[in-house]
């Protein structure tokens, strides 16, 4: 069946290196949200903080990532830093390029969560004699994280898409898999679609686990 | 509203950091590269760092001294950073491999029958298989690392991999900014047209879109003709094929020897004309900084001709190709 | 601006169980948010075992007054003093000067995540470092004084206002404070909840507890109190006990503060 030019045994037959593609895009995304979730709490506290040495830091670098495109960053990871003696490998220059891009936006999801939370419960738990972290670790960040979890999530799925950006580095994930396809077959209506096709098989499961967890949690309130 | 910033659990974050720094180390193997050591290095100075500011500062609780702290922290880092920065410096320009017991190659893997990248993942091709054996005579295992064709000198000359081996002319040009090996292959460009087209030279291209690869020979020679209405340069050889198939591009001007393969590939869609338009040779590139593995790469170059297998290699992948 | 200080006049509060020391002590004391002063000369002393009730028109600075007592705001001038301490000395550990003081909030503020006996037992474990179980049996027995031991394991949204309140009462009162700041606790509940609560805060001052309330509940103040204060546009204008300032008030405007309530 060869529906709209869509090549199903082409399909078919590339579809183990597609996936094998689709395995490093995940590993891809996992690390780099993960690193980037820690950078991001982090830098979130430091934004609402009121020492300077802290807010003004982070509103730097939250301010450089958003006002900059990903691939921009990723190709300053990877062939600019060489210029400071920090000569990456791929792999490594792509992780590091995700999780610091999606670090400053996890930071303002921190942000936001926690600052919508009122003010009256930090104030209860600073009279009750509870210091900043205290309070951040036992009543503000365990409330704020019925806002952060679902953006977290958002923001994971939003990062899977982004990563294939770190194709212009050569590195084999999803999207070079295509490419790397159609350059042999010179068919590139197939393996793009194929391609497409993945992407929506992650994000729309992961995406549907999202609108359920935040309708869970809308219930409890 | 008032909060003073308690950093009293140092061992916590402590923790959490060296599992950071591990978890980085440790992912795959492709992780382990000069980042290693500078990792090490850093490791063990933060937590030493950490573990001082905690048992020094564990009394002080108010506002004046936690200024002091935070300075104490910020002049830590600092030198973390800088000692991270400096041996990096010293790193990466010297002689060093760029992985130790590796023969770290760089090359556009898009360009059959010299590197492709097979289904499974790996790199096929005239330059891996001669790649390889280069890397058996130095003593050292092969490892290819792709990566686009129009920055190779540039992450070559910064340290992304040992040596360059990527269909490259030697050029007067590029004999500025890299050493080239002695000559390893002798090539030229040619033309490929769509099969239906009646362009048989350079001369017919009056007015013509031509597609080549960015900062290939075909992209300078391209470049040199006058009446052709555009150039489009493309990051990938077959990109530029993948235009023609569609009517973007009347004409490629690339290597003779590559151009070949992808027309027999979908020879209905494609014929080569005007072949030899140059003549050019391939060599390998190394940075100008190791003239070492230069001497070393052209003994075992001349001791591959001489003993038979370079004849192999090219038996297998230029006259027999098949990337099946 | 006449301020009525009651020079030469020593109040004696009604429970003997002071030495006479003040355990809180106001000096000169003026804050501001930017450019408007709320508090603008504050002098006041507050004896151990006493109960004080503070009135006064929104915007008089009363909130704010109880607010720098435990540092919550920050003063620009003048010196506090919490049981011979001043609060903003550098040896001063702020976190135990809050273990000293407690405060209940108009909006109650409990944890919401958190069930009721956690929300009590979270500071005694976490700043005092009491022992669990121990934290866990105080904290019943201060539940049941307040009647509300059966819904130690609910959560707060469970409960109706007055219940919160009197939870955060007992979650302020499981540190043990040696005051106790209440800044206008019922005036967010529905009227048949007040009761509830009020009854629970004349328990504790029975029990001899400081305590310090902003409220708007006169029987309150007239029961309880040993000693009312009235303010207005930052500053104390007159001082008394709680007879003396309904019956004759002898300021103008505590008069005519006290003639629109009653």
């Amino acid at each position: 069946m060869v529906g709209l030019g869509f090549q199903i045994d082409l399909f078919v037959r590339i579809l183990p290196e597609l996936l094998r593609g689709a395995a490093i895009t995940i590993q891809l995304t996992a690390f780099s949200v993960a690193i980037g979730t820690l950078i991001g709490l982090f830098m979130g506290i430091a934004r609402i903080s009121h020492y300077k040495i802290f807010s003004v830091p982070s509103a730097l670098y939250v301010e450089f990532i958003r006002g900059t495109p990903l691939l921009v960053q990723i190709m300053i990871v990877y062939y600019g830093l060489p210029a400071l003696g920090l000569n990456l490998d791929q792999y490594t220059s792509g992780i590091l390029a995700l999780s610091i891009n999606s670090g400053a936006y996890i930071a303002e999801i921190f942000k936001a969560g926690i600052k919508s939370i009122k003010k009256g419960q930090t104030e209860a738990s600073i009279s009750l004699g509870l210091n900043y972290i205290q309070t951040m670790r036992y009543v503000i960040l365990p409330q704020a994280t019925r806002n952060i979890l679902p953006a977290l999530g958002n923001e994971f799925i939003a990062l899977l898409k982004d990563s294939s950006l770190v194709s212009i580095i050569a590195i084999s994930e999803l999207l070079r898999r295509g490419m790397i396809v159609y350059s042999r077959t010179y068919d590139a209506w197939t393996p793009l679609l194929g391609v497409a096709l993945i992407y929506l098989c992650i994000t729309i499961p992961l995406s549907r686990a999202v609108q359920y967890i935040e309708k869970r949690w809308e219930i409890l309130d | 509203m008032y909060y003073t910033f308690n950093m009293g659990h140092y061992s916590d974050s402590s923790c959490f950091f060296a599992i950071f720094l591990f978890c980085i180390n440790n992912l795959t193997y492709e992780f382990r590269n000069i980042m290693y050591h500078k990792i090490q290095i850093a490791k063990h100075l933060l937590v030493i760092a950490i573990t001082f500011l905690h048992t020094s500062t564990r009394k002080y609780e108010t506002e004046v001294l936690e200024m002091k702290r935070i300075g104490q922290i910020s002049i830590v880092l600092l030198l973390i950073l800088a000692v991270v920065a400096a041996s990096g410096c010293t790193g990466t320009k010297s002689k060093k491999l760029v992985e130790e017991g590796y023969l770290t190659i760089g090359t556009e893997a898009q360009y059959p029958p010299f590197e492709i990248i097979k289904p499974d993942g790996s790199f096929y091709g005239f330059d891996i298989a001669l790649g390889e054996a280069l890397a058996k005579e130095l003593g050292l295992k092969p490892k290819f690392v792709d990566t686009d064709f129009a920055s190779i000198i540039a992450s070559l000359n910064s340290g992304k991999f040992d040596v360059a081996m990527s269909a490259m002319t030697i050029t007067e040009d590029r004999q500025k900014t890299v050493n080239f090996s002695d000559p390893y292959f002798d090539a030229g460009l040619s033309m490929a047209v769509p099969i239906n087209s009646n362009k048989q030279t350079v001369n017919d291209l009056n007015g013509a879109i031509i597609g080549v690869q960015l900062g290939t020979t075909g992209d300078i020679y391209a470049s040199e003709l006058k009446n052709v209405k555009e150039i489009k340069r493309y990051a990938h050889t077959p990109d530029a094929f993948l235009d023609m198939k569609n009517g973007k591009v009347d004409a490629v001007i690339n290597d003779d020897v590559v151009n070949k393969p992808i027309v027999a590939s979908d020879p209905t869609s494609f014929k080569v004309v005007s072949s030899l338009l140059t003549v050019e040779q391939y060599g390998v590139a190394i940075s100008k900084e190791n003239e070492d593995l230069l001497l070393k790469i052209n003994a075992a170059l001349k001791k591959l001709k001489e003993n038979g297998t370079y004849d192999q290699i090219y038996d297998q992948y230029i006259v027999n190709w098949s990337d099946e | 601006m006449i301020k009525n200080k009651t020079i030469g006049k020593k109040l004696s509060p009604i429970n003997n169980n002071s030495n006479g020391q003040p355990i809180i002590k106001m000096t000169n004391v003026k804050k501001s948010f930017g450019d408007l002063v709320v508090l603008k000369d504050i002098n006041l002393e507050i004896k151990k075992g006493e109960v004080l009730v503070v009135l006064g028109p929104s915007g008089s600075g009363k909130s704010t007054l109880i607010r720098c007592i435990n540092r919550l705001e920050k003063i620009e001038e003048g010196e506090i003093m919490v049981d011979g301490m001043d609060i903003y000395s550098p040896d001063m550990d702020i976190h135990k000067l809050r273990t000293k003081v407690g405060m209940v909030f108009q909006q109650f503020n409990l944890f919401p995540h958190m069930k009721v006996l956690d929300n009590i037992i979270l500071s005694p474990l976490k700043v005092k470092k009491i022992p669990k179980d121990q934290a866990k049996k105080e904290a019943l027995e201060l539940l049941k004084k307040i009647g509300l031991d059966d819904k130690s394991n609910s959560y707060p949204h469970e409960l109706s206002g007055g219940q919160q309140q009197r939870v955060a009462i007992a979650r302020a009162l499981a540190m043990n404070p040696d005051v106790m700041l209440f800044d206008e606790v019922t005036s967010a509940l529905d009227p048949e909840l007040v009761k509830g609560v009020l009854e629970t805060m004349k328990e504790l001052a029975k029990m001899g507890m400081t305590m310090i309330v902003v409220t708007h509940e006169m029987g309150f103040a007239k029961e309880v109190a040993d000693r009312v204060i009235f303010m207005d546009e930052g500053y104390i204008i007159e001082e008394n006990e709680p007879k003396e300032i309904f019956k004759n008030p002898q300021n103008p405007r505590t008069q005519a503060f006290i003639s629109k309530i009653l």
